[in-house]
């Protein structure tokens, strides 16, 4: 019954940390965008906080270079449960064009267990906003996988 | 101080004036501009195989291989940036970029595309030629009637290799060389 | 070879130790030996006003068997760029250190060593810079037998080197994750009760290994969508300086129309990333009503990019030999009613706020750097102008369709803070007003070059006016449709530099404004420095100061 509430709860006011794993700050500028008066996430209740600590969600952008991954751990780990991960951007989600560098990782889900890809380079501030509304089971998912055998 | 009195009144005069912008987004669509280069959409039944996406893409997110007489394309749409030049490069415009920006996926697998097309092999040797879309292509395109000889036309189902190793041995045959 | 005044004053004056090797209209390619390049580098810094851009070093083995830095010099006032190579033999891969002449050399030097192995002696700070804190040593990414996907094991316990602050001081730490920065950076502030004695600063959080890409993965028309994406605000810059460094290297002549559509991007480009900077920097001093403001200001101008380009940031039509993509229909007209909506709304925006006794407060006075300091360690961009240096690419070294176009370069001489952001803002309506003009004049005709080969072997160098100052990019063909070198050089690389200066005698509150000024892009450096400890750096200010500062940061 307690889980049940606390997961109404959850969903209905998210607070998000913003962390920026080495991108090249596109997706990071659009997130701040979500802030501003044309899309204004906050009247859903979705807030930029200071601290990992007060965080529900982790937002989460760049390949992942090598110098900041342990310091992401440390990040990660901080964020009290429940949390919710989510890879903003297209190097994010599968490393993007430096996807094979010597210096980064690859992309988030090779550090982190990952709840929601949102893919753009970089994905548009309604985009962003749809993607954690996803996460949040609020909205269907839109793609799928797609395959053609020829006969 | 008066001045500062003034430029508050100002400043709220200024943010007054701007009203209340937010959109209706998520509850009202807010579509991209016409142009707006979204996720890529492939042709299934345009496509025919040849490459020219894969040797364009930047972050190198298409992938060929060849194998039991079927040509794998796989795209790997989470590392798209959307730049483009795979549509830009296909010679059969089968690859577009839509509208769609909603591509949110808790899996990454939602974001790939696979394409699996029909191979021609050489009859002589099995080395893969094409796929079998890409010669029909080139058929269509040479002219009616072929101006080949029947030898000739027999060829077309040979590598480059065997080609070249048939074409010598007529040649030494007929003393041409 | 073509003559060139300077050139020939060169090898007058000192043509014994320093050989012209190849002279265009607007670059000079020159060669020192080892042992002359300091007396070289003197010459050409306090003879012919030379402003040091940036070291490239390259792995040359292949080619000439050896290893070789090159010196990039500005001489703005001659519209001339000149190129000092030096060739390192690989068995002792030493070069002596200018950067006791030239305090902006620091941070090349050292990602010359790190990248290639050639050992700057006599540097002042030889710790690493660039590679990671667990990369192993002795491995030098951008040489030539390194595969640009390897990835080695972590050094286990590795840690980033960092000075031990001074006695009877303790260490106000910040960074990597911050609340007000955007990019992950380390900072450390030393301080001593009322005192700060010190800061150390470990950077490269970004460092993607993007010229090592550029070189072995991707060929020449890839290589304009990776530099799009090494900053998130002036991408189109750096794909513009990439295609025209290549094209003054294969000797390429874009077509009129192309240069102007780069300079219309180019200052639409600068028009949102000011209006995103004055958003950001009154988001800094806690003024968020205009942060707000500024980037409801700004939001149709993405719009528009959007409508223009197919993306609101990245817009993908550079290629080598020019754009991929005209303006759609309807462009000028749309394009025309959105900046003249920008300029009326800037306008009442600056008005309300300059009459602002307590942001007129924040700003003036605070952060200062003077002409002489900015002159020495080579600042570029707005921080320079805002100092009284008269510098600006698109002046110097016209590039695009500015060699055609009217306009002024702002200055201002206070070299505060507020002298910065009005450079930026007199920048924001000059931009509007470059970009009526470009529209105006935009001859018809084709967009892009019919480009066969690019020969090898082929230098070319270049340099763009980001918003936030000079990028320079250089290029050396190679074979195979790929660069064997690809050098970039980004504003913030030389401005975060001037950091400790501008910090000197001011409180923390101040810092992050101060440091915002310089609209740094830690992205863009991408290989961000390490910058000197000056102890000495005092300033008494109250405990309570502090505490509140601090405190006022996790709002």
């Amino acid at each position: 019954m307690t889980n049940r509430l606390l997961n109404w709860c959850f969903k209905k006011s998210i607070w998000v940390y913003h962390a920026n794993a080495g991108s090249c700050n596109g997706c990071d500028i659009e997130i701040l965008d979500v802030l501003t008066p044309y899309y204004d996430c906050e009247r859903f209740g979705i807030k930029l906080v200071h601290t990992p600590r007060h965080a529900d969600a982790l937002l989460v952008t760049g390949p992942v270079t090598r110098q900041v991954r342990e310091r992401l751990l440390r990040l990660y780990e901080a964020v009290p449960d429940p949390k919710l991960v989510i890879a903003v951007g297209t190097c994010a989600s599968g490393g993007g064009i430096w996807f094979d560098s010597y210096a980064t990782c690859g992309g988030l889900d090779k550090v982190l267990p990952v709840n929601i890809y949102i893919p753009g380079c970089p994905p548009r501030p309604e985009a962003i906003l749809y993607g954690v509304a996803e996460a949040l089971g609020l909205v269907p998912a839109q793609v799928e996988a797609q395959t053609y055998v020829e006969a | 101080m008066f001045e500062n009195v003034i430029s508050e009144l100002k400043e709220v005069v200024f943010c007054l004036r701007a009203g209340q912008v937010t959109l209706g987004y998520p509850f009202q669509p807010h579509p991209p501009e016409p142009g707006f280069r979204g996720v890529p959409r492939l042709d299934m039944q345009k496509c025919i195989g040849c490459g020219a996406c894969a040797n364009a893409c930047a972050p190198r997110l298409i992938t060929l291989s060849d194998r039991d007489g079927y040509r794998t394309l796989e795209f790997d749409l989470a590392r798209c940036t959307n730049c483009a030049r795979c549509r830009d490069v296909c010679p059969e415009q089968a690859l577009t970029m839509s509208q769609q920006f909603e591509t949110a996926a808790p899996s990454l697998r939602d974001l790939r595309i696979t394409l699996q097309l029909r191979l021609v092999s050489c009859r002589e040797c099995g080395a893969v030629i094409e796929t079998q879309r890409m010669a029909r292509k080139v058929l269509d395109k040479l002219p009616e009637p072929l101006g080949l000889s029947p030898q000739e036309v027999s060829w077309l189902d040979l590598c480059l290799d065997c080609k070249r190793t048939r074409a010598m041995a007529e040649a030494v045959l007929a003393k041409e060389v | 070879m073509s003559s060139h005044p300077i050139a020939e004053r060169i090898t007058r004056e000192v043509g014994g130790k320093v050989t012209i090797e190849q002279v265009t209209e607007d670059i000079i390619f020159a060669a020192v030996s080892r042992d002359n390049l300091v007396e070289a580098t003197q010459y050409i810094r306090d003879q012919l006003g030379g402003r040091f851009i940036i070291s490239a070093g390259t792995d040359k083995r292949g080619l000439s068997g050896c290893y070789e830095v090159s010196d990039i010099f500005g001489l703005d006032r001659d519209k001339t760029f000149l190129r000092l190579r030096t060739e390192v033999e690989p068995t002792d891969p030493r070069i002596d250190s200018i950067t006791s002449l030239i305090p902006g050399a620091n941070w090349s030097e050292r990602e010359v060593r790190d990248m290639i192995g050639v050992e700057p002696v006599g540097h002042p700070d030889p710790r690493r810079l660039v590679l990671p804190d667990d990369w192993p040593q002795d491995l030098y990414p951008l040489r030539k037998d390194f595969p640009y996907n390897r990835r080695p094991e972590p050094v286990p316990e590795a840690r980033p080197n960092l000075r031990r602050p001074p006695e009877d001081s303790s260490v106000l730490p910040i960074g990597p994750f911050f609340p007000t920065l955007e990019e992950p950076v380390f900072i450390n502030l030393f301080v001593n009760g009322e005192q700060i004695v010190g800061m150390d600063y470990r950077g490269f959080f970004n460092h993607r290994g993007v010229e090592k890409m550029g070189e072995a993965a991707l060929t020449y028309n890839q290589v304009p969508f990776l530099a799009e994406r090494i900053c998130g605000i002036c991408g189109f810059v750096h794909s513009t300086g990439y295609c025209q460094a290549v094209e003054v290297a294969a000797e390429i002549q874009v077509p009129a129309r192309a240069r102007y559509l780069r300079s219309l991007l180019l200052e639409a480009e600068r028009i949102h990333s000011h209006l995103l900077w004055t958003g950001l920097a009154c988001h800094f001093i806690g003024f968020d009503t205009l942060f707000m403001q500024t980037w409801r200001i700004r939001e149709p101008l993405m719009w528009l990019m959007e409508f223009i380009t197919g993306n609101r940031k990245t817009y993908g039509m550079n290629l080598i030999g020019g754009v991929s993509r005209d303006l759609p229909e309807g462009s000028e007209a749309r394009l025309l009613t959105v900046i003249d909506k920008i300029e009326k709304e800037a306008t009442a925006a600056v008005d309300a706020i300059l009459g602002d006794g307590s942001l007129r407060a924040r700003l003036q006075g605070s952060g200062v750097l003077s002409r002489e300091e900015a002159q020495a360690i080579c600042v570029v961009g707005p921080t320079a102008r805002g100092s009284g240096v008269a510098i600006d690419a698109r002046a110097d070294h016209p590039y695009a369709a500015y060699g055609e176009l009217d306009f002024q370069v702002c200055v201002e001489e206070g070299g505060d803070n507020w002298a910065r952001t009005m450079v930026r803002i007199r920048e924001l309506m000059e931009s509007i007003q470059i970009v009526r003009q470009v529209l105006a004049r935009m001859p018809k005709g084709p967009i892009l070059a019919e480009v066969k080969d690019i020969p090898p072997k082929r230098e070319g160098l270049t340099s763009v006016e980001a918003p936030r100052g000079e990028v320079h990019h250089y290029v050396l063909t190679g074979t195979g449709q790929q660069a064997y070198r690809w050098r970039l050089r980004a504003p913030s690389y030389a401005n975060l530099q001037a950091i400790p200066t501008m910090l000197q005698g001011m409180t923390i509150a101040d810092a992050p404004i101060t440091i915002g000024s310089l609209d740094p892009c830690f992205s863009c450096t991408e290989r961000v420095a390490v910058i000197d400890q000056q102890s000495g750096l005092t300033r008494v200010y109250r405990q309570e100061e502090l505490l509140e500062q601090y405190r006022g940061r996790f709002r």
